[in-house]
């Protein structure tokens, strides 16, 4: 457990004095916010409701997320500092989690600077509470899994464009898989398993408020899943 | 080796737990609605309806699982049936796969509409049909919702079904329409067939004897009914009837011209009055108001072109009665060239439960509608300034019948409403209807979803303005600056930490 907070202090260290951190919170919330009051034009819309400016989440997550998990492993070993790092007296599942939960906090820190909106606009309708609530659940749950997903293709890729391109790819996979299904119009089969996957259908419940165990046993389970494959690939990697 | 073997057997059993965990959560699975109103959660009046059942309720879901597996709305729908066997012992719910039947077309002989889907199969793109209807079956009664695709308003849906099944009679509602050239089919089809999923629709012919077991009676053009036939609809409301009521000031022929006929105190004025209603005599314009698109020609050619138009005031969620259930979680509601009401401050039975807004003003005859003459609108607008009635309702002694006064004939025109995107008066006319015929309970569920949506909770239009430029600023510049700001002062702060201890970690 202490090495896993040393490793998380260190990585959070990292982050912050990097000016990549700043730069991908601050685009993500210039670009959200821009698309809500500007493009979507909330204030026309007149709609008391957020649920379009959490809805476009699970697409920005596609990039937010890799460009914040990219550097997770993938510059260790372009430093040549993973070799180092697997020698330390910490176990494979201390340094996932430390880097997990160092990368986390990022995400955390981004969709926590999100509030503003809310905050600034609840004066002018009534705002369904409960609906906010479950749509800040659901934006955790993402970048859970997300996080998850970013650290294990970080730890199996060669350098961080390829880290950054393939959990985008993933992540833009289990976002759309649901639109997918509707667009090549799939047999039933494969499309339940579509659906079963989709980030932005588990998210949909939870952006009007309806909190389902489906739904965060689906985000646990990716989240548990893609923590271990990376200490898998760690312990692969020790043993060569 | 034996560490090897040792690691293996752990991953196989970290997946293996991982994949038990989510098998056993997709079967075993509960909702938590997070939402004040509990907009997803059955309603304790549903609740309370299914608990008073003496036999059970069957709910049949036909879904094909075409559908299903395409789309998220089926599986929304069965969660909401799933609801409604968890509150209730009484209420069984089966979800069928009409293609899995031994006659998959027998499900249309109970009523469930068949729709065309077009799928790939096999790399060959075919249209095939899909269900997705409910039948409700109780004792041998059976009623059927042809084809459903959302659950937004399916809980109303269900539990008036039920309830008209457990009745064993639907509600009746008379439609009488004043003006003998309309007819329901040409000019209100819309509320019609809005009116048609609660009641019983019973045409009503001016000069007819209502019945008396009728639940209510939708009057539309009013002023258009001779003073024998008003002696009908007040004899109706005196044995205890309740009538929805809508009357012109003035008439406006849309196709001549756009040419105002006053219309003059009529004998459905009367009758309003004789309630505490005072139909006043001036046509209402409003700051609040739709714009009105009229054909024009320029260069040889019709161009449509948009005017400001304040004979059309749009009413404000502000200016309507928390207290009443018709207008406590109000949608909207536009009229068009409406008159405006006053009620005897005397009477308690007596309310308006929609206002104008208080820049609104009067129009005194002669009338001027033209959107070409707009200079003229304002002609009386100096003395007349302020709020004015615009949605009356009056009631008798408890149980006893309810009266609706709208002062415009022309809010549920279907030309008129399609003109201004204005479904929200259907859903207001049907809301009304509801508490005329004291069903006040359902009509929490029915608007329990639309409650108030629109950003109108500042009153004050400056303080509105800035908080929606104090919105923008604060989060597309203000949030994502002191990020900046921040990220910036730190790296600097570490760049004077190193070069003053002379290496990166100094």
């Amino acid at each position: 457990m202490r090495g896993c907070l040393a490793v998380v202090r260190k990585e959070l260290l990292s982050y912050f004095n990097s000016p990549v951190a700043y730069v991908v919170i601050v685009s993500f919330l210039v670009f959200t916010s821009v698309w809500f009051f500007l493009i979507h034009d909330f204030f026309a819309a007149d709609i008391a409701s957020l649920r379009r400016y959490y809805g476009i989440m699970p697409l920005v997550f596609v990039v937010l997320i890799p460009a914040l998990t990219m550097r997770m492993w993938a510059e260790e070993r372009t430093a040549g500092t993973d070799e180092i790092l697997l020698t330390l007296p910490v176990s494979e599942m201390s340094l996932v989690l430390g880097k997990y939960l160092a990368a986390l906090s990022l995400v955390l820190v981004a969709i926590l600077l999100t509030v503003f909106v809310p905050l600034s606009v609840r004066q002018l309708g009534q705002f369904e509470r409960g609906e906010i609530h479950g749509q800040y659940i659901g934006l955790t749950l993402l970048a859970f899994a997300g996080t998850a997903l970013g650290g294990l293709f970080s730890s199996v890729s060669r350098n961080q464009i390829s880290a950054f391109v393939l959990t985008a790819l993933l992540l833009l996979f289990f976002t759309l898989a649901a639109e997918l299904n509707v667009a090549l119009q799939l047999p039933a089969g494969p499309a339940a398993v579509l659906r079963f996957l989709s980030f932005e259908h588990r998210f949909r419940n939870l952006n009007r408020g309806v909190l389902d165990t489906r739904d965060l046993t689906f985000f646990a389970g990716i989240t548990v899943a893609a923590l271990s494959l990376t200490a898998v690939s760690l312990v692969a990697r020790k043993q060569r | 080796m034996r560490k090897v073997r040792d690691r293996l057997v752990l991953r196989v059993l970290v997946f293996g737990a991982i994949a038990l965990a989510m098998a056993n959560g997709v079967l075993y699975y509960t909702r938590i609605d997070l939402t004040e109103r509990g907009l997803h959660t059955i309603s304790a009046v549903s609740r309370e309806l299914l608990a008073g059942l003496d036999y059970g309720v069957t709910i049949t879901y036909y879904r094909s699982s075409r559908l299903a597996g395409r789309f998220a709305e089926p599986h929304e729908i069965s969660d909401v049936l799933d609801e409604y066997a968890a509150v209730a012992g009484t209420v069984e719910v089966r979800v069928l796969d009409p293609s899995r039947l031994e006659r998959p077309e027998a499900v249309e002989a109970l009523g469930v509409v068949p729709q065309q889907l077009t799928v790939t199969e096999d790399g060959e793109r075919r249209t095939t049909v899909v269900y997705s209807g409910i039948v409700i079956e109780y004792l041998d009664r059976r009623a059927t919702m042809p084809f459903v695709f959302s659950a937004a308003t399916l809980e109303y849906d269900l539990t008036t079904m039920i309830d008209d099944l457990v009745r064993e009679d639907r509600r009746t509602l008379g439609f009488l329409v004043g003006d003998p050239v309309r007819t329901i089919e040409q000019f209100y089809q819309l509320v019609g067939s809005e009116l048609a999923r609660i009641y019983e629709i019973r045409l009503v012919r001016p000069g007819e004897v209502i019945a008396a077991d009728l639940d209510l009676v939708l009057v539309t053009d009013a002023h258009r009914l001779w003073p024998d036939e008003v002696d009908l609809v007040a004899a109706y409301l005196d044995d205890g009837g309740s009538v929805l009521l809508t009357l012109n000031l003035v008439e406006i022929e849309l196709e001549d011209g756009m040419r105002p006929r006053a219309v003059g105190r009529t004998a459905a004025h009367d009758l309003a009055a004789r309630y505490g209603v005072t139909v006043g005599e001036s046509l209402l314009l409003d700051e609040s108001h739709n714009e009105i698109t009229v054909e024009e020609i320029a260069a040889g050619m019709r161009v449509p072109r948009a005017y400001p138009y304040p004979h059309w005031p749009v009413l404000l969620t502000r200016y309507t009665s928390e207290d009443h259930p018709v207008t406590a979680r109000f949608a909207g509601l536009d009229l068009y060239w409406p008159g405006w009401v006053s009620v005897d401050p005397g009477l308690e039975d007596v309310q308006i439960i929609a206002a104008s807004t208080p820049q609104a003003w009067l129009m005194h005859e002669p009338f001027e509608i033209s959107p070409h003459r707009s200079e003229q609108f304002l002609r009386d607008a100096a003395p007349t300034r302020g709020q004015y009635g615009l949605v009356a309702v009056a009631r008798q002694a408890e149980g006893e019948g309810r009266l609706a006064v709208v002062p415009d004939a022309d809010f549920l025109r279907d030309d008129l409403l399609q003109a201004t995107g204005s479904a929200w008066n259907v859903e207001f006319a049907a809301g009304l209807t509801q508490w005329l015929s004291h069903d006040e309970r359902l009509l929490e569920i029915r608007t329990r979803a639309t409650r108030v949506l629109t950003l109108s909770a500042v009153a004050d239009p400056q303080r509105e303005a800035t908080i929606r430029f104090m919105a923008r600023a604060v989060n597309i510049v203000l949030v994502p600056l002191a990020v900046l700001v921040y990220g910036l002062l730190r790296l600097r702060r570490r760049r004077r930490r190193s070069r003053a201890g002379g290496g990166p970690h100094g």
